[in-house]
């Protein structure tokens, strides 16, 4: 379990490396389209495709693992810090077989959609043609990953409900990567 | 079952996974994919499935969170933010409480470079609250000052909630990001106003700082002009209709990095680390977004909207609905967060505004402000738990909301102007074009 933990923990890192780079580069071509626009009249072509379909799709979905790995996602700690261990771990249980569930289905619903659009050949024709396929698996091959993480963060957590005295996830995160 | 019991059902589920800490985001959706199987069966809740969060992402115009989630990051990094508290110490500490004034004042001087209202308070918290308690300043007013003031991070521009309801409202953003200026400014005011008033009433509250004199303060300015220019130039060039917002993001962004480096504050570390917690917030924010577009398909399937409208009629007057609207959100601001609220509340309420001839600028307006007290109010606020994590264990949860009690009051007071005089937010829109 330790050892899948780790080797996901590495693998989200790596995908919110390729994130910040897109990120980088999204920053960089909006720039050099409005540079291009204005001083020589001659804009970057397709830079709204490029951007909506690919680098918005790579930002959104590709550090899905590394947030959930941080246990960085927002929820509600109203009922949360007044429970005993036991309480804790179960509720974690709750959360991570919950978030488990829903990547799963969008993952599913996502890699459907993906190749069928891979299929197609999905394309859209901007100032230049921009193929539109390869981004639709960000979200399938992401969210399939984090689906994983969760349910084997599940199983730990049912095990340490198992066993009294073990740290919760708080005591995991935030800052581990 | 009819559909609105199962809408309602929905909600109740909604709130039992919240409480049980399940993220907002899997509460959202699950509870959205459920309630649609039930609804309208398993082919057409696939079909949502597969559209819609791929839909949602690959789009142009949401493109400007993360560009100015990056400006932000990068100003953070590059230590930009520190000269802002700086400028506002040298200019305000005059002032009976000057340092929790400074406070305010620099937290609305970075929220003209940060979106969001979280990343403020985090960001001057770390710089504020600890020079507030090193004067021996009242622990309660040095926390309820930042926690405060951080909310100013969504209504001054730029604004990722303001920035989710223009796509949402389809309204111009550089309007909704004019008219949330002066609101921005106002409840800046009215925060001084309140710590003057408080100090002066008990002055052990804030001891008095030393004189600032003024070769020290053009000096403070000396080290901070660049990020002002920055910022006008970012904003001038939305609100002259020269670029869109993401282009403007990314134009800041890339401009803080160039007076990063050329100041050398900013390192090459420092940057890795903002373009990591820019795709992070990124990616949660837009999450939480893509599950609330699925629970609204929930609501639209079951005609949800159409519902409450009814329920409301058509003849409550505007003040009215605007009024309602503020205590409907005080009460979801409680339990969720705030894109969710939003989210979840946009297509019931957009109708509404609509039929009620209420302008979707000054609604849009409106609602940030009462998202961002939501930041603040017991029993869950983001803002409260956010400068709770920075000072540790100096203070206790309790105290960071009592002492956040005092700036509530002024935020009615703020609320109040607002919805009296409209023109507080409509003026400016209406001299710019869209």
């Amino acid at each position: 379990m330790q050892h899948i933990d780790i080797f996901l923990g590495r693998l989200g890192r790596l995908l919110a490396l390729a994130a910040s780079l897109c990120l980088v580069v999204m920053m960089l071509q909006i720039c050099l389209d409005v540079g291009g626009r204005y001083l020589f009249g001659a804009p970057m072509p397709s830079t709204l495709e490029i951007v909506s379909d690919w680098w918005m799709p790579a930002l959104i979905f590709l550090p899905l693992l590394n947030v959930e790995w941080r246990n960085e996602n927002i929820a509600v700690d109203l009922f949360y810090q007044s429970r005993g261990a036991r309480a804790q771990a179960v509720m974690d249980a709750v959360a991570y077989v919950c978030f488990g569930v829903f990547m799963a289905l969008i993952a599913y619903a996502g890699f459907e959609q993906a190749m069928r659009a891979f299929r197609q050949g999905e394309f859209i024709v901007g100032m230049i043609p921009v193929i539109t396929w390869p981004p639709r698996f960000f979200l399938p091959v992401a969210g399939g990953l984090t689906a994983l993480l969760c349910f084997v963060r599940a199983l730990g957590a049912l095990a340490r409900a198992a066993s009294t005295q073990a740290p919760t996830r708080d005591d995991q995160g935030p800052h581990r990567g | 079952m009819d559909s609105i019991t199962l809408v309602y059902w929905a909600l109740a589920a909604l709130m039992v996974l919240l409480a049980l800490r399940v993220p907002v985001a899997a509460a959202l959706g699950l509870v959205a994919i459920v309630g649609m199987y039930l609804l309208v069966g398993e082919r057409a809740t696939w079909g949502v499935l597969r559209s819609v969060p791929h839909a949602f992402a690959a789009h142009w115009s949401l493109s400007a969170i993360p560009m100015f989630l990056f400006m932000g990051y990068i100003c953070f990094a590059a230590g930009l933010t520190d000269g802002l508290f700086r400028v506002a110490r040298a200019w305000l500490n005059f002032l009976p409480g000057g340092l929790a004034i400074s406070s305010v004042g620099g937290a609305a001087l970075f929220s003209s470079v940060t979106g969001s209202s979280v990343a403020c308070a985090a960001a001057m918290g770390k710089i504020a609250v600890p020079a507030m308690l090193d004067r021996g300043y009242d622990p309660k007013l040095a926390v309820g000052t930042i926690a405060a003031a951080g909310t100013m991070g969504s209504l001054i521009p730029p604004s990722t909630i303001l920035l989710l309801y223009a796509v949402f409202a389809e309204v111009p953003v550089s309007q909704l990001f004019i008219g949330a200026v002066i609101p921005g400014l106002l409840t800046a005011l009215m925060y001084a106003l309140m710590i003057l008033a408080r100090v002066k009433y008990n002055p052990a509250l804030a001891p008095r700082e030393a004189e600032v004199d003024w070769r020290e303060r053009f000096l403070s300015l000396a080290d901070t002009w660049p990020l002002f220019l920055l910022v006008v130039t970012v904003f001038g060039g939305i609100f002259a209709g020269l670029f869109s917002a993401t282009e403007a993001g990314a134009i800041g962004a890339l401009a803080s990095m160039a007076i990063g480096f050329a100041k050398r504050t900013l390192s090459w570390e420092a940057l890795r680390d903002a373009g990591f917690e820019t795709i992070r917030s990124t990616s949660a924010i837009f999450l939480i977004a893509v599950a609330a577009a699925l629970l609204t398909r929930l609501f639209a399937f079951a005609g949800f909207p159409d519902y409450v409208q009814g329920l409301i009629g058509e003849d409550m007057s505007p003040l009215l609905i605007i009024i309602a609207v503020s205590l409907i959100y005080l009460v979801l601001g409680m339990f969720l967060d705030p894109i969710g609220v939003m989210l979840l509340t946009l297509p019931v309420l957009l109708p509404i505004f609509e039929t009620a001839d209420i302008s979707l600028i000054y609604a849009g307006v409106m609602i940030t402000k009462y998202l961002e007290i939501g930041l603040i109010t017991p029993p869950v606020g983001l803002n409260v738990f956010v400068i709770k994590n920075v000072v540790a264990d100096k203070v206790s949860i309790s105290d960071v909301f009592r002492g956040v009690g005092w700036f509530l009051l002024a935020d009615v007071v703020t609320v109040a102007i607002l919805i009296a005089f409209p023109a507080t937010v409509l003026w400016l829109p209406s001299l710019i074009s869209g």
